[in-house]
This record gives C-alpha cells, structure tokens and sequence, in this order.
C-alpha cells in the first residue's frame, strides 16, 4: 500500500507499507527517510546503509542514492521530500533574525545547504510530528496548509537535532583546525552508520575503522571525544534498543531476540538490559 | 450536570460575547448552561474533555487558563485560520509543546499537548 502526495510547494509525502519495492537514482530534494517497521536498505553515493525500525536518514538534495526493500515481514516507511526553495525560505525565515530580512528581503543568494547525512533514531519532537502528520495523511486530510505547518515543524525539529548532533558534536573534537573537525567527523558519523546497519553482526573494530577511513587508534580516541562513549559502547546500546524494538512489537522468544540484536549470550544480553533500562527483557515485555 | 467533572471556572466581563468566542473557536461546544446565584453561566466543552464554566463578573482580574489538547500544531494551524487575538506561535517545552491565545476579556489561555519523551 502506497500514498503519495504531492504539495502545492512541490514537498512530497511518502508512506508505504510493502515486502518489496525499489527506486533507484532519487535525487533533485532534500529526503527525510524514516523507517517504521522492518528495514530499508539505501545505497547513499558509494555507501551502504541499512535503516532499522523508528530510525532516519535526512539525505541532501544533491545526493543521489537508491533504496530498496525486500522483506519477509512488511516493511512500513515514511518519507518527506523538502523542495529545496522552501528549505532555503524556512532558514531565511527562522534563522535570520527580523532586522536583517527586513532591510535586504530580496538580497539573500540561495545557499546550497549541505548536512552530514547521518542516521539518527526517530525520537523526541520529531517523532511526534510525524506521527501527527500521518494520522493526518492517513485520515484523508487535505488541507495543505495544515501539512506544510507540520513541515515547517519537521525541518525545524532536524536543524535542532543537527545543531546537537553534529555541529556540538564537531566541535568537542579535540583539534585546532574546523577544517580538520569536519572531516573527523563526516568519517565517524559513516563508522556509527556503519555500525547502525551492521547491528546485528559481529564486527570487528578494524572492519568499522576501514569503512571510516581511520586508524583504529584515531577511531577509539575522536569517537570517544565526539560521542562520549566507545564505539562497542554504541554498538551495545544500537543492540538492546532494536532488543527494544522486538521485544515490544514481536512474540519472538529472548532467545531468538538475543540472537537477532547480535549478542553472543542470553545471560550478557539479560545483565546489560537491565542494567540501561532498570527492567528485565521479560518485565518490559 | 456531573458534579464528578472538574469545571475550570472563567470569569468573564460579558457572558454573550464570550460565548459567542468560544463557540466560534475550532475544538469548543457549549455543553450545557446551568445557573448558579440567579445567573446563567454556559460550560464549554473541549474536543479534549477540558470543561470550562463562563462566569460573568463586572471587574475581571485577568488569569491564566491551561487546557490540554491533543494535537497543538493542528489547535495553532485552526485558530490562526480564525486570527484569534494574541495567539502566540506554537512554542517547544520541557513537556511538549504549547500557545497561547487571549479572550475578550483578558484572560489568558494556554494550550498544551504533554508529550512524553522517556520513551519517544
């Protein structure tokens, strides 16, 4: 089941239910991608990357990539395409500050605004507004206006996001150079995608180094600056939230969860569940 | 009336203008009038179950209403559509997400949808 709508601003919104489906080169807008339920794969210019359930990827107008779906259980997806007029209208309207628009209302040139494209799980404000919006969307509304004020909303929840996500993040590494921070962190933001997508394996920290295009060393040592935490750190908590995910969605026994998520024991898998989340797998079932 | 309901009670300089505000307003149904001291005094409904009893009084101290709603974007989107006076633009907080709307008489309403972030 598909619904696809296209705004009188040329936005798009996308929500599918399926097992399968493909749509290769998509380019030309900005690409808030959200898995609900099942995985999605993307191939992002050279990169591979796996979406899992209640995750995002925000993916930039320029970028061309391909996604695809091929599922023994149905995959649910939702998407919104930003024309890239109105997310240039959306930050000269809630980025500039009232005196400046009104002394040169026409005298900005369009900026080519380009994010670090990341996986970020789908939570918090966002989350809501996209819920909202589908109820909407599912409900038949057609007022364009009202979806365009959840837009408005949904970009506004992104930028913040990336404000704590990346631009912070970027400048707690430990370097002089921005140049030099910038690249740092494109290169752990694919590690950490890396990761997301891989979940479920066992990975080896040289494996996730190679990808980033780091040493092992300058790996351990800038993720922990940026994140705060160690690369098994984050690949542990990745595990028990999709743990999360099963436990709450599916009746598969703990053990075929423990399994699924990538932990090598039901006993390890049970302590550091409890440990995060102060209930047993059981008790949160 | 159910006397299990809790009224949030409104005072009001005109009963008939305030009335006719709120009636007009998306998500507010009169849902019954009862009379206290001799004085007619409409209670309105909320679509979230917020019910507000309209008491008019000849000096009215301005105060602040909280309701709840479900869905602010939507409740901003429609009273903006009705230019409701002194809406203030949909603002985030530590519980969700709220605005602001003035009545004729001063009294100053806000709207709040909680959300819950702990697992979100």
């Amino acid at each position: 089941m598909k619904y696809n709508r296209v705004l009188v601003d040329k936005n798009e919104i996308i929500s599918e239910s399926t097992y399968s489906a493909h749509y290769p080169k998509n380019t030309g807008r900005y690409a808030l991608n959200v898995v609900l339920s099942g995985q999605a794969s993307y191939t992002v210019e050279k990169r591979e990357i796996t979406l899992v359930p209640d995750s995002f990827i925000f993916l930039n107008h320029d970028t061309s990539y391909t996604n695809s779906i091929d599922s023994t259980v149905e995959v649910n997806t939702f998407s919104v395409l930003f024309d890239p007029d109105f997310v240039h209208d959306f930050e000269q309207s809630n980025l500039l500050q009232d005196h400046v628009l009104l002394d040169q209302p026409l005298g900005f040139k369009e900026r080519d605004t380009r994010f670090v494209e990341s996986i970020y799980p789908l939570r918090g404000n966002l989350k809501f507004n996209l819920q909202h919006l589908a109820k909407h969307i599912d409900s038949g509304v057609n007022d364009e206006l009202l979806l365009s004020e959840y837009l408005n909303h949904c970009l506004a929840n992104y930028y913040k996001l990336y404000h704590s996500e990346i631009i912070k993040r970027e400048a707690s590494l430990q370097f002089l150079n921005g140049t030099t921070k910038s690249e740092i962190l494109k290169r752990l933001t694919v590690a950490r995608d890396y990761m997301i997508s891989n979940y479920h394996r066992r990975l080896r920290l040289e494996e996730v180094a190679q990808v980033a295009c780091l040493s092992v060393n300058h790996l351990l040592r800038t993720f922990k600056q940026a994140y705060q935490q160690s690369p098994h750190q984050f690949l542990t908590k990745v595990r028990l939230h999709q743990a999360k995910h099963f436990l709450r969605n599916t009746d598969y026994p703990i053990n075929e969860i423990v399994d699924i998520v990538g932990f090598e024991c039901p006993s390890s898998f049970i302590r550091l569940f409890r440990n995060s989340f102060q209930v047993t797998p059981g008790q949160y079932r | 009336m159910d006397f299990n309901q809790v009224y949030k009670v409104v005072f009001v300089k005109c009963e008939e203008s305030s009335l006719s505000f709120f009636t007009d307003m998306p998500g507010f149904i009169l849902a019954e009038k009862i009379e206290i001291e001799g004085k007619e005094c409409p209670i309105l409904q909320s679509t979230n179950g917020d019910l507000i009893m309209l008491v008019e009084k000849e000096t009215v101290e301005a105060d602040t209403i909280v309701l709840k709603t479900d869905d602010c974007v939507r409740d901003y989107y429609l009273f903006n559509q009705k230019s409701i006076p002194g809406l203030t633009k949909p603002r985030y907080v530590a519980h969700g997400l709220e605005f602001c709307f003035l009545d004729p008489s001063g009294n100053r309403f806000v709207l709040t949808e909680e959300r819950d972030y702990s697992e979100a």
